[in-house]
């Protein structure tokens, strides 16, 4: 409690204040520009943060990943197109509400739903601090390398396509994390003699390639695209009755997006999805689901706003990526310096207080520009393509450049950029790559002290509970999905 | 959606090689005395991986045949001009940027991409190519004390 009540006595600091205000508008922007989602922007924004100091950093991407969550839908509002992936299901209800000339309405619920789910996730978050931080003396090398494994195994179920490929992306960022000199014994490895390879393959560049400017090839085979804009005067809340219809909804979602947001390498698109079926299963009004109901709006954003919170458990208490953009938050507090884990629940409880009493303010940020601003930000939509892409390359190059001031870098970008597309299209998840690169680092060193600690005696890592726990539930991700259609199979063959 | 399409296979012969290769570059590196090994040898690491994804591919060729070698429609429709022309700008980037100076490269490709795109404002180009890519030097070189790689422009500009 000392360490928030320190969190909330720091955003006294006007620096910070700002920084968070003109983060909020930032991922907004972010967030409603046609293509652009908070892990591109994340993505983007990862070089700006290395000139600050860890906590302005953190604050910094983890509120962008929020407003930019929220302001996903305004576009999908007001033009059917998600500005985020999580917002998909928004689209189902808000578009057909604002067609209706309910525009505003509709923006109200969103708004509200947004930031009541993401309040409730950050003070999961906060309540989850002391017990995160009690585990983290029962961790050693074997626990850590049984947990970094078990993240990896969560690549399986990320997004809706095949396992086994997702599965190789990962194993893909995982051979791309051994590029570079071994730490621990100083051997090169694939560096093929070239300088810029000593370091290793940076999270930034390949971050960059595979969110921006795959992205932006993305884009251009889709600038035939005709979006129709609807217009709106004010976002406004919900009145008494509307807010009696959505409240069950909004409490259901948030918890089911904070549950969701747990799970290693689950996001806020699967708690949104989740949380739209559940709250059509429990309605009253199951008919107008997908026709402009405000429960669909309600339960969608609620619980992707509340998965953020839920995301940044895994990330910060045990350093595994909850989401996409917590994996480039990640990235960051790996640039900083910071080792996420259980240890930093412990001993940096200030640190989390700052950055708990951040996101809290950024959510009330969010009702202020989302009642106020909306009209405003719906503009931005207009922005067209052939403007915003030059600048988000501009802005890819730059950064890429910008972290180790290396042309390799840009190159590295460029590469990933061509490879990330590639791998969109034939259905690997780029997310995974992305993990996969920033685990990859931990999941062998910690596999190396393991064996170092047991003198080579691996097996014995299995007689460590907290260790065989995590075992066990990574053989659960792994062959569960397999198991349960084996068995479904065999009882309809009965 | 025709069934048997050799395309499917493509990405996963590409991950076959890169993984054989990763292997085979592997035998290349030096093995380091027993009181310097912490765990296993700086190889091991990346032989697991590489023979994990080369499993993990023979499982995806065999969840393949099960799809009978289907491809979904996204992958099957032809990519637009449009994406050729910008991966053709990105290599021209590349090949400027190899040759010469990154903000004249950045310039002819911001400006390139919104062009192939379709815009045609001559003074939005100009913002676009010249404007956009100078003021976020400056930003970045004054704010963040980046140094760029020196070329004919920016030697201008260092100057």
């Amino acid at each position: 409690m000392a360490d928030m009540l320190s969190g909330l006595a720091a955003l006294g600091d006007p620096n910070l204040l700002l920084l968070i205000v003109l983060t909020t508008l930032a991922g907004t922007i972010i967030g409603v520009l046609p293509g652009l989602n908070a892990t591109t922007g994340a993505a983007l924004l990862l070089p700006f943060t290395l000139t600050m100091d860890p906590v302005s950093a953190t604050v910094m991407l983890a509120t962008i990943y929020g407003s930019a969550t929220f302001a996903g839908s305004i576009t999908a509002i007001l033009i059917n197109t998600p500005g985020t992936s999580a917002s998909a299901t928004t689209c189902l209800d808000g578009y057909p509400l604002a067609r209706d000339g309910q525009a505003g309405r509709a923006l109200g619920v969103a708004t509200l739903a947004s930031t009541l789910g993401g309040f409730a996730s950050i003070v999961f978050l906060f309540m989850a601090a002391p017990l995160m931080a009690r585990l983290a003396y029962d961790f050693g090398p074997p626990e850590y390398f049984a947990l970094t494994l078990f993240g990896l195994s969560m690549l399986a179920t990320i997004g809706g396509g095949s396992a086994i490929k997702n599965l190789m992306a990962g194993a893909f960022g995982v051979l791309l994390s051994t590029v570079g000199v071994d730490l621990l014994t100083g051997v090169e490895r694939y560096t093929f003699g070239t300088h810029a390879l000593y370091e290793g393959v940076g999270f930034v560049p390949v971050m960059i390639g595979i969110f921006g400017i795959a992205e932006l090839l993305g884009q251009s085979t889709q600038l035939h695209v005709v979006r129709e804009i609807i217009a709106m005067k004010a976002a406004k809340l919900p009145d008494m009755a509307d807010f009696r219809r959505i409240r069950k909804t909004i409490l259901r979602s948030t918890g089911i997006g904070t549950f969701i947001g747990v799970l290693p390498a689950e996001g806020a698109t699967i708690a949104s999805m989740i949380s739209y079926n559940e709250a059509r299963r429990w309605s009253s009004n199951k008919a107008n689901f997908g026709k402009g109901e405000i429960e669909g709006i309600a339960a969608s954003e609620a619980a992707n706003n509340a998965a953020i919170g839920g995301s940044l458990v895994p990330t910060l208490a045990l350093g595994i990526p909850g989401s996409p953009t917590a994996a480039v938050i990640l990235a960051g507090l790996l640039a900083q310096g910071i080792q996420p884990g259980p240890t930093l629940f412990a001993e940096q409880g200030e640190f989390l207080g700052v950055i708990f009493a951040g996101l809290l303010l950024a959510n009330v940020l969010f009702l202020i520009v989302g009642l106020g601003g909306a009209p405003i930000f719906a503009r931005i939509t207009t922005v067209p393509v052939q403007i915003l892409w030059p600048l988000v390359f501009l802005f890819s190059i730059v950064g890429a450049y910008a972290i180790r001031q290396s042309v390799s870098d840009i190159f590295i970008a460029l590469g990933f950029g061509v490879i990330g597309f590639a791998m969109n299209r034939t259905g690997f998840s780029v997310v995974s790559l992305a993990i996969g690169l920033v685990l990859g680092v931990m999941v062998e060193q910690r596999l190396g002290q393991s064996i170092a600690m047991f003198r080579g005696d691996w097996w014995m890592m299995f007689q460590r509970p907290i260790a065989l726990v995590f075992f066990a539930l990574t053989c659960a991700a792994l062959f569960g999905p397999a198991l349960k259609a084996l068995i479904f199979k065999r009882k309809a063959m009965l | 959606m025709p069934a048997h399409n050799p395309r499917a296979l493509i990405p996963l012969l590409i991950a076959c090689s890169l993984a054989l290769f990763a292997i085979g570059w592997s035998f290349t590196f030096k093995d380091v005395p027993p009181f310097l090994i912490r765990g296993f040898q700086p190889a091991a690491f990346p032989r697991l991986i590489s023979g994990l994804i080369l499993l993990l591919s023979v499982l995806a060729f065999i969840e393949l045949k099960h799809h009978e070698f289907r491809l979904e429609d996204a992958q099957l429709e032809p990519l637009a001009p449009a994406f050729w022309r910008s991966l053709l700008m990105l290599a021209g980037f590349a090949a400027l940027l190899g040759l010469g100076d990154l903000l004249f490269a950045l310039m002819v490709a911001t400006a390139g991409v919104s062009f192939i795109w379709g815009e045609r404002r001559v003074l939005v180009l100009i913002g676009l190519g010249v404007v956009a890519p100078v003021l976020v030097f400056v930003l970045f070189d004054q704010l963040f004390e980046v140094r760029f790689p020196r070329g004919f422009l920016l030697d201008l500009y260092y100057r």
